[in-house]
């Protein structure tokens, strides 16, 4: 969809600030009030869900040139999907694909940031992000032995593109792990797994996007598999919320979070170690807000906006939510304490939409009023489940010099299972 | 002509290279508000320049720059009522957003506020220390500085009055740069306390729908009271969006709906809560709203309303709404029922209970934008502020005149509007509502309407409810001539008419304001 099918929404945004604040109703204190990190942290309305509609309307009326103040405007968003969350408590303006419509702009007029190029062209030339050989793809897998998918597999493992050398490289092995001791049937696709596309989809580059769905959706199809089960939420968000607007998928997607808690209630997994640590959740957006499955519409505006047939919007509070929560909840020991704004009104840990790349300082910024939040709880560690969020909380941490240890729950999981220490 | 660069430098020296642009991409996210969206930013320009002052200082100096070049200027905060968009070239946008300190005296029951604090953080962090404000129903989103020194209106003003007289001074940034204080804070040491005095008490200079509106310089900061939570703690959250609310005791609160045959009936019910002295919201609501409330969406609402209209129509439901709360405790809350029930059933009305999802609307008002659900835009006429008894009459009257804007405003089967009482029923708001959807021919049209509304008003000698001073040069000659005194208000504060142009008072109307509301109100 391009901007010009949006035009409704950003002309009727009211200007209401609302896509600025947390559900007020949830809101615990004036200090953790906000909920876009981009109004935040550059103040300028423009920096805000309200002010990119202007610019939306002005950029298809003709009314605005490409400056680099625009481009700055359009991609120092994390696309967290926070705005479109608590517009969407009033009013069903479609924001999240207005801010999205802007970014496929930008690459329709050959506009984009040199970052996010060379990015899009890695993508298409390694089938990964970072620019290095296939390969590399796994690399993860050394030394351990799991079958090729297409040897025949109820369960298709799908990795992802994790930068070797990083410790988020570790993520697929730990997941792969905790499965097999819980004897699932699955497989992986190794050197054929494909990158998933969504940091070129979040960017805008719709072709090289496109391309890779159709085809991973192809390949996906052609496996026999009854379920995905990836360890990397930008992943989960494509698979659930993007990849069924192009092609139907014959099988079930689910974050290893799903998983490993319908692994626990079955009884087929039983952690028989205590932590005893005190943490903190952090919801990815992606596996959060963003996680909503695709509900398909097509229809009319008719007269008063209305939409004919009514469309079912996707309003960011059926996201993976409680699955992680009843992990961590049932390892003996542990103890779990809430931040302030979760769920639905989670802050953004500040690495997607293409700003860990191109604006480093703004997701540690982002990443550090994160920080912030935990610091009031008194807990040993942060916990999340995303490779991204991981590695962008980390960095923060050690970029501020915080004591904070940032956990993926796969960590916590193993440690649960085997007792090693996290 | 693009925005002066000397005078650019000028505010960069003040605010800092980050806090300041003059960048058209920047610009135009201030160059519309979204209430009144096609009426009120009707001939809106450009601005020319944003700045981010910190503090009450910066804004003292970003003033007389502006006075030195002659830049017109509009303060923003929350930014959501068109008024703040420009109608001069250049115009100098001085948006509060760094301006957001607060701070709660718990003893004295009052809260310090800057410009960029909402009532939503205001409220959470009274709450926690067992107080509560009176929020707007405009939205939890708003600013508490701008509500309460515009007007002040909220759900709880039947109980707690109008939100502008609890202010308890002001920190007020002249358009000279000079700094005035008010009330008690007018003398030196005093801190915020008292808003009569012993410092000037000019609230009522700035208040109200059609008054100062950022025309007379800039509040930098106020006082504002607090009031006792009937239990000191902050209510659990309940609910997903969009349907959040708090879990509120039913032994404190409890909500009703009384169903009239007549809004005489509804009027008359109003008056007797009243004078029984009992109740804490307490206002007659227009049938539409219970479908813009009950909808989660805005094909939910037309459903909604297709199939009720035909009831509607037959049966005029006129609902008043009744929040009890035991101030003191549930013993309170208990008598105040079995009062209530009487008068419903003196005044032959219908009374039930009526759950409480809706109960956090008077704290955390986050409901508000649905307002825009049935129509993607809406506008407010017939605002009065006067008695009960006077809102029934003109909003009957105007309802007449809004029939035969049906379309393009969206027919709401309404026979009054929205009444709100204050201050034991002592005093009302009055309100007509209408939604409609985006076009020049909408907009000529719902133009046309409020203008009649207008017209009505100056006939019916009602209080002249329309909401900034594009109106005043019409009806001003028509009513004593109070626009002179208005003018010579604008004069002595602002004599080169810099601040908000055109939005207080009109000075001196110039060739760019042919386009504009001003002059599309003012051409007969």
């Amino acid at each position: 969809m391009t901007l010009e099918n949006y035009r409704y929404d950003a002309t009727y945004c009211p200007r209401c600030s609302n896509c600025k604040w947390i559900d007020h109703v949830y809101m615990k204190s004036s200090r953790f009030a906000m909920i876009c990190p981009s109004s935040a942290r550059y103040l300028f309305d423009t920096y805000s869900a309200q002010g990119r509609m202007d610019l939306a309307l002005a950029l298809l009326d003709g009314h605005l040139g490409w400056g680099p103040k625009v481009l700055d405007a359009i991609y120092k968003c994390t696309l967290c999907g926070a705005c479109d969350t608590m517009c969407k408590r009033n009013i069903d303006l479609e924001i999240l694909e207005v801010l999205k419509g802007l970014r496929e702009k930008v690459f329709e007029e050959r506009k984009e940031l040199k970052t996010h190029r060379s990015m899009v062209k890695g993508i298409k030339r390694y089938d990964n992000p970072w620019s290095r050989p296939r390969g590399v793809k796994t690399g993860w897998r050394e030394g351990f032995s799991v079958k090729n998918v297409k040897e025949g597999a109820a369960v298709l493992f799908y990795a992802g593109c994790l930068p070797e050398g990083e410790p988020q490289y570790r993520l697929p092995r730990l997941a792969l792990k905790i499965l097999t001791e819980a004897h699932i049937d699955l497989g992986v696709l190794g050197t054929e797994e494909k990158c998933c596309g969504s940091l070129s989809y979040q960017v805008g580059e719709r072709d090289v996007s496109l391309d890779i769905i159709r085809k991973n959706i192809e390949t996906f199809n052609g496996l026999g598999i009854e379920e995905l089960v990836t360890s990397c939420s930008m992943c989960y968000g494509m698979f659930k919320a993007v990849y069924p607007a192009y092609g139907k998928l014959n099988f079930k997607v689910s974050h290893v979070v799903e998983y490993i808690d319908r692994l626990i209630q079955d009884g087929r997994l039983r952690f028989n170690k205590t932590l005893d640590l005190k943490v903190t959740y952090h919801d990815p957006c992606h596996l959060g807000r963003l996680g909503e499955s695709y509900v398909h519409w097509e229809g009319k505006r008719t007269e008063f906006g209305r939409l004919v047939p009514p469309k079912e919007f996707r309003r960011g509070t059926f996201g993976i939510y409680e699955p992680p929560r009843n992990i961590l909840r049932s390892i003996p020991g542990l103890e779990l304490v809430e931040m302030e704004r979760i769920k639905e009104n989670a802050w953004c840990c500040g690495a997607g939409g293409g700003v860990k790349a191109a604006y480093e300082d703004f997701a540690l910024w982002t990443a550090s009023e994160r920080l912030e939040e935990v610091k009031s709880l008194g807990v040993d560690g942060l916990v999340t489940c995303c490779p991204h969020c991981e590695q962008n909380l980390s960095d923060a941490a050690k970029h501020n010099g915080a004591k904070i240890k940032i956990h993926d729950i796969l960590d916590l999981v193993w440690a649960g299972l085997n007792g090693m220490e996290v | 002509m693009g925005f002066p660069k000397i005078a650019y430098r000028a505010l960069e020296d003040v605010v800092g290279p980050e806090f300041v642009s003059s960048d058209p991409s920047i610009c135009i996210a201030y160059s519309r508000g979204g209430y009144g969206t096609g009426i009120y930013d009707r001939g809106k320009k450009l601005p020319g320049c944003v700045i981010l002052p910190k503090d009450t200082e910066e804004i003292q100096t970003i003033v007389r720059i502006a006075d030195r070049y002659k830049i017109p200027y509009i303060p923003v905060s929350t930014y959501f009522i068109g008024f703040c968009t420009p109608l001069r070239s250049n115009t100098l946008m001085i948006h509060l957003r760094r301006m957001n300190r607060l701070e709660i005296d718990e003893k004295n029951m009052s809260a310090l506020v800057q410009p960029y604090v909402s009532y939503s953080q205001l409220q959470i962090e009274a709450m926690k220390r067992g107080l509560f404000t009176c929020a707007t129903m405009a939205g939890a989103q708003i600013s508490v500085l701008a509500n309460h020194i515009s007007f002040g209106q909220g759900q709880l003003t039947h109980r707690l009055g109008i939100g502008s007289r609890r202010i308890l001074g002001m920190e007020w940034v002249l358009p000279n740069g000079e700094v005035l204080k008010t009330g008690s804070v007018g003398i030196p040491g005093a801190g915020y306390f008292w808003g009569e005095g012993p410092g000037p008490d000019l609230r009522g200079m700035v208040r109200g729908y059609s008054s100062n509106l950022g025309g007379l310089g800039i509040i930098t900061q106020i006082a504002v009271k607090l009031f006792p939570l009937p239990k000191p703690c902050v209510p659990e959250p309940q609910g997903i969006t969009p349907r959040t609310t708090f879990a509120l005791s039913p032994d404190t609160f409890r909500w009703y709906m009384i169903n009239y045959p007549t809004p005489e009936a509804c009027v008359n019910a109003m008056y007797e809560i009243s004078k029984a002295e009992i109740g804490a919201v307490v206002m007659r609501t227009p049938s539409l709203w219970r479908n813009i409330r009950k909808a989660t969406s805005k094909e939910e609402f037309w459903n909604l309303y297709e199939t009720d209209k035909v009831k509607i129509e037959q049966s005029k439901p006129n609902v008043i709404r009744v929040l009890l709360i035991g101030f003191a405790s549930p013993k309170q809350t208990d008598y105040e029922e079995r009062v209530l029930k009487d008068i419903a059933e003196e005044t032959g009305g219908s009374l039930r209970r009526v759950p409480d999802t809706g109960s956090a609307d008077c704290f955390q008002p986050s409901y508000t934008n649905c307002a825009f659900r049935p129509g993607g835009l809406f506008i407010s006429t017939k605002l009065g502020y006067d008695s009960i008894d006077h809102a029934l009459i003109y909003l009957k009257e105007g309802m007449k005149i809004k029939r035969a804007f049906m379309p393009p405003l969206l027919d709401d089967k309404e026979e009054c509007g929205w009444i709100c009482s204050y201050d034991f029923g002592h005093h009302a708001h009055g309100e007509i509502t209408s939604y409609y959807e985006l076009s020049e021919e909408n907009s000529a049209k719902v133009l046309e309407f409020e203008k009649q509304c207008i017209l009505q008003d100056l006939e019916m000698k009602a209080f002249m409810g329309f909401q900034y001073g594009a109106y005043h040069d019409f009806t001003g000659p028509r009513m004593g001539d109070y626009h002179l005194l208005l003018k010579k208000i604008k004069m002595a504060l602002d004599q080169n008419d810099l601040s908000n142009p055109g939005r207080f008072v009109m000075i001196d109307p110039k060739k760019e304001d042919k386009d504009s509301y001003y002059s599309l109100m003012n051409r007969d």
